[in-house]
């Protein structure tokens, strides 16, 4: 693969140094994978088989051939979404901070991590700097290796995987004198989704630009003075930042990778049913032109089990602009066009 | 059964002859033999015009990401000179952050240069072939470490400790490399444009090529902030400012370049590459995707809109209500309003005010084609958009124009700033200069825009009035606005005098205006007040805290051997 390399090495960008292809590590895969095909039941008109499929695997990386502990790929055209490989870790998890909700007072934003100008002096808690509504991370480690009380790269961390841990189809097919049904259940179990895009269609401050929000996005954190003057959000319970003209903020709120916006990716779809009639041979045979006629109704993606918020849990990887098949987004929604439901109606008429 | 025999002696023959064939040819270089279908480092580099070829390149694509957004959002807008009322805010207030767009944009653009340089050194040394001349390998190699100086003035003065590299083959399996003091990089630098100016020849080899006199004017750049660099309590060293001065006039003199009459034909299309350029950035206009990176891209966002271009997304941009005021002629009336006129050509040159009229660029309005006359809006907020690097449409230029694909050239270095840098190395620590060379260099900038020349007595009181820092800084903000170059002046005084340069930024209003012409068209006199309901994010903050910008959070985390202390560069 090729070799992603820090931007200083100069590989990043218009005009950049191709990176080098390497050969970059060695990763392991364990897996197991079970089918059970049965017969349920079998008379003479009725007939029921189920097949159900089951798999399941682990990827491992194994080491690197060289002295990187990691290898980051980051979509700068994401906001820098990055996901990381390291050894003993599956590849590509998302990489981000972790968020613990909103800062709701003047008082919990001094107990806490908050980021650092370039003295390393803090941030003032004011409106333009950190302030009630903004989104609070988890102050995770530092330089030492210990929590050092300042929000930096130290605190980014695993956020998710977007590998399942499980996955399977289900069909049934049941035969009854000319009827055949046929229905197939898909779903994987266990992989996250980083929703990029209900993280951008959240940033109500930038409704200037004539951009759809959610719905959610009404609820952000209003910041007013309770009756002894001192700032609250007052629409409590809300997970939604303030609205700010304040770069630093909306950079905190929605600049950074977070947690925030990771979700469980697991879904059941019924994916295809389908039921046909043959006309029965009897009824045939009273004629001599048409010697089978058969009648199909079928529809594909009808409906989906998902505690996913995002169009559709299916979301693959990035695949727009400036991403190549070296550097995909795995498992990041930025809008793809969802699956559609397909109903279709079909009959043969054998002559 | 004797004939097959024999044909099978004479297969057994063929096949041990054939395996002796091939254990010959597959000695170890045979696999190292450079493929003859295709271009690659190992056969190109084969005569002067590939050489020439292979740096060519650095002239333009490598510092795309550069020009694009980041040279006047950190240039002109982080500065002062120039703001947008909507967009690039965090530059605008001074608040760039470590994801910032422009903050990685630069960075990682200035590591092409440097990365693509390295390439460049080592590929011609190591493959160039015969019948390449060794007087244009010393040349292209030059060029070269040209730019990766250059990149390196850029990444140390908006970073301050940066890694240094020169060989990024050696890098790439290393995960170590420390950022090395911004001190060793500026003596780095000079050390290697020291090499280069010897190394580049007096007339450049083609049009647009750097020479000597690019190099040499480039160390009077790097001496005068230098001497600030390698400052004692605040004081400037003299010999760096010597320096300064000494290449500054030997350019002035030598380089057979010379200032244009007219200001306005420094940016009137075509201007590239003309009797007053040092170094440019080489754009071509080539349509489609091959000429995305090898055009122009910042007019797009210059043009205040798409009926005098291809597009227009330079609506929201103009002028500081700050920069304005620093025009002679246009005088503070109370807090909240300026008034004026100017004789200083810079300023039609490089911001439209509304009722100027510029028949060079033609404007579309309702299906009719004019000459353009900047339209006067009214309203609280209007803008003094951006002439400068803005070109008009395909009819002005005489071929089809593409968005983001323009041809016009970006200054890097022009023949101006060597005379205001010889006048302010004068001024050097003292606190004015009255040498007579001094001030005849600075008045052949200042009296080019259409002022009257600076004198050094007043021509009322005769009480002595010397050339200072402050009127040269001011000089050197018209003369160079939208240049991206006011941030860096900036930084070169932040080295020696960081207050000072902390008081010019936080003094700065930044904040909305409206323009009024008193006649349209071909006003006289323009009255600017402040929008009344804009009362906030006019000031900004600037301290030692926030004034450099912040390694990209992405690179810190990407490689965490950044955050080890900075070490001197050999």
């Amino acid at each position: 693969m090729d070799n992603p390399l820090p931007w200083y090495m100069g590989t990043n960008g218009t005009g950049s140094v191709g990176n080098p292809t390497v050969n970059i590590g060695a990763l392991q895969t364990k897996g197991w994978g079970i089918t059970i095909n049965s017969t349920n039941v079998t008379s003479k008109d009725f007939k029921w088989e189920t097949n159900l499929n089951l798999s399941s695997f682990e990827t491992k990386i194994k080491k690197f051939y060289s002295d990187a502990a990691f290898v980051d790929r980051t979509s700068w055209w994401l906001d820098n979404w990055t996901q990381r490989s390291a050894v003993g870790q599956a590849p590509w998890l998302f990489r981000g901070y972790i968020a613990e909700g909103l800062f709701q007072s003047v008082d919990e934003i001094n107990k806490s991590a908050v980021r650092v100008d370039n003295n390393g002096v803090r941030l003032p808690a004011d409106v333009n700097h950190v302030w009630i509504g903004d989104v609070k991370y988890k102050d995770i480690s530092g330089p030492k290796g210990v929590p050092d009380g300042i929000i930096d790269f130290h605190d980014e961390t695993n956020i998710g995987n977007p590998w399942p841990k499980l996955f399977g189809g289900f069909t049934n097919s049941f035969s009854y004198k000319g009827f055949d049904i046929s229905i197939l259940i898909t779903g994987t179990f266990g992989n996250d989704i980083y929703n990029h895009i209900a993280k951008i269609n959240s940033e109500a401050s930038t409704i200037y630009t004539s951009r759809n929000l959610l719905v959610s996005a009404m609820d952000y954190a209003r910041v007013e003075n309770d009756k002894n003057g001192m700032p609250m959000i007052i629409n409590k319970g809300t997970n939604v930042p303030r609205i700010t003209n304040s770069q630093i903020a909306n950079d905190n709120n929605y600049g950074t990778t977070s947690s925030k916006w990771v979700e469980d990716g697991s879904f059941v779809r019924l994916k295809n049913v389908s039921i046909s009639y043959n006309l029965p041979a009897a009824f045939m045979a009273r004629q001599k032109l048409v010697r089978g006629i058969r009648a199909t109704i079928g529809a594909q993606n009808v409906a989906t089990i998902t505690g996913y918020s995002g169009f559709d849990p299916e979301v693959g990887s990035y695949v727009g602009a400036n991403a190549n098949t070296s550097n995909q987004a795995i498992g990041l929604d930025n809008g793809r066009y969802p699956l559609t439901p397909i109903y279709t109606f079909s009959l043969n008429v054998n002559f | 059964m004797k004939k097959i025999n024999i044909n099978s002696i004479h297969f057994l023959l063929g096949l041990i002859i054939s395996v002796v064939i091939i254990s010959v040819g597959c000695k170890k270089n045979f696999l190292e033999k450079p493929p003859t279908d295709s271009i690659v480092d190992a056969n190109f580099y084969q005569n002067d015009e590939q050489v020439m070829a292979a740096t060519s390149l650095l002239y333009s694509k490598v510092w795309f990401d550069y020009n694009d957004k980041a040279s006047y959002n950190l240039g002109d807008f982080r500065a002062g000179t120039a703001f947008s009322a909507y967009n690039d805010r965090g530059n605008v207030l001074f608040n760039t952050t470590d994801i910032t767009p422009e903050n990685g944009a630069a960075w990682r653009s200035f590591y092409i240069v440097v990365g693509q340089s390295n390439l460049a050194i080592n590929n011609i040394n190591k493959y160039s072939g015969p019948s390449v001349s060794p007087q244009v390998k010393k040349i292209a190699i030059a060029e070269a470490r040209f730019m990766r100086a250059v990149a390196y003035r850029y990444l140390t003065m908006n970073w301050g400790d940066v890694p240094v590299i020169e060989n990024n083959i050696a890098l790439l399996n290393d995960t170590t490399v420390s950022k090395n003091t911004a001190k060793s990089i500026w003596r780095f630098i000079t050390r290697e444009m020291r090499a280069v100016a010897a190394d580049l020849p007096e007339t450049p080899q083609a049009t647009g090529r750097i020479s000597k006199w690019s190099a040499e004017g480039m160390l009077a750049r790097f001496y005068l902030t230098r001497a600030g660099v390698e400052a004692t309590g605040g004081v400037r060293n003299q010999q760096f400012l010597d320096s300064a001065k000494y290449y500054a006039q030997r350019v002035i003199n030598n380089s057979g370049r010379s200032l244009l009459n007219n200001y306005a034909n420094l940016f009137k299309y075509p201007y590239d590459n003309g009797a007053e350029s040092l170094f440019e950035l080489q754009w071509v206009a080539l349509p489609g995707d091959p000429g995305y990176g090898v055009g122009n891209s910042t007019p797009s966002y210059f043009n205040f809109s798409a009926d005098m271009s291809v597009e227009g997304w330079g609506g929201d941009k103009g002028a500081t209500w700050w920069m304005l005021s620093q025009y002679d002629g246009i005088a503070a009336s109370g807090d909240t309003m300026l008034k004026g006129r100017t004789l200083d050509q810079r300023l039609k040159a490089t911001f439209m005010l509304p009722g100027a009229s510029y028949p060079e660029i033609t404007q579309t309005i309702n299906h009719v084609d004019q000459k353009l006359i900047f339209p006067n809006t009214g309203g609280d907020v209007t803008f003094a958009s951006i002439k400068k690097y803005v070109i008009g449409k395909s009819v002005d230029v005489g071929f089809i124009l593409e968005a983001q694909r323009y041809p016009n050239n970006t200054y890097m270095l022009r023949l101006a700033e060597m005379y205001l840098i010889y006048a302010e190395a004068s001024v050097g620590n003292g606190a004015a200069t009255s040498d007579a060379t001094a001030v005849e260099y600075f008045n052949k900038v200042h009296t080019r825009s259409g002022l009257a020349p600076y004198t050094i007595t007043d021509p009322i009181s005769g009480a002595p009035h010397p050339l200072t820092l402050d009127v040269i800084l001011k000089e050197r903000f018209i003369e160079f606005a939208l240049e991206g170059m006011g941030w860096y002046d900036l930084v070169s005084l932040h080295y020696y005098n960081p207050d000072k340069a902390y008081s010019i930024l936080n003094s700065q209003d930044r904040g909305l205006y409206n323009i009024a012409p008193d006649a349209f068209p071909n006003p006289t006199l323009w009255t600017f007040k402040k929008t009344p309901w804009a009362t906030t994010e006019r000031k900004i903050i600037a301290n030692s805290g926030n004034f450099l910008l912040p390694i990209p959070a992405q690179e810190k985390s990407q490689a965490p051997n950044l955050s080890k202390p900075a070490v001197d560069y050999p």
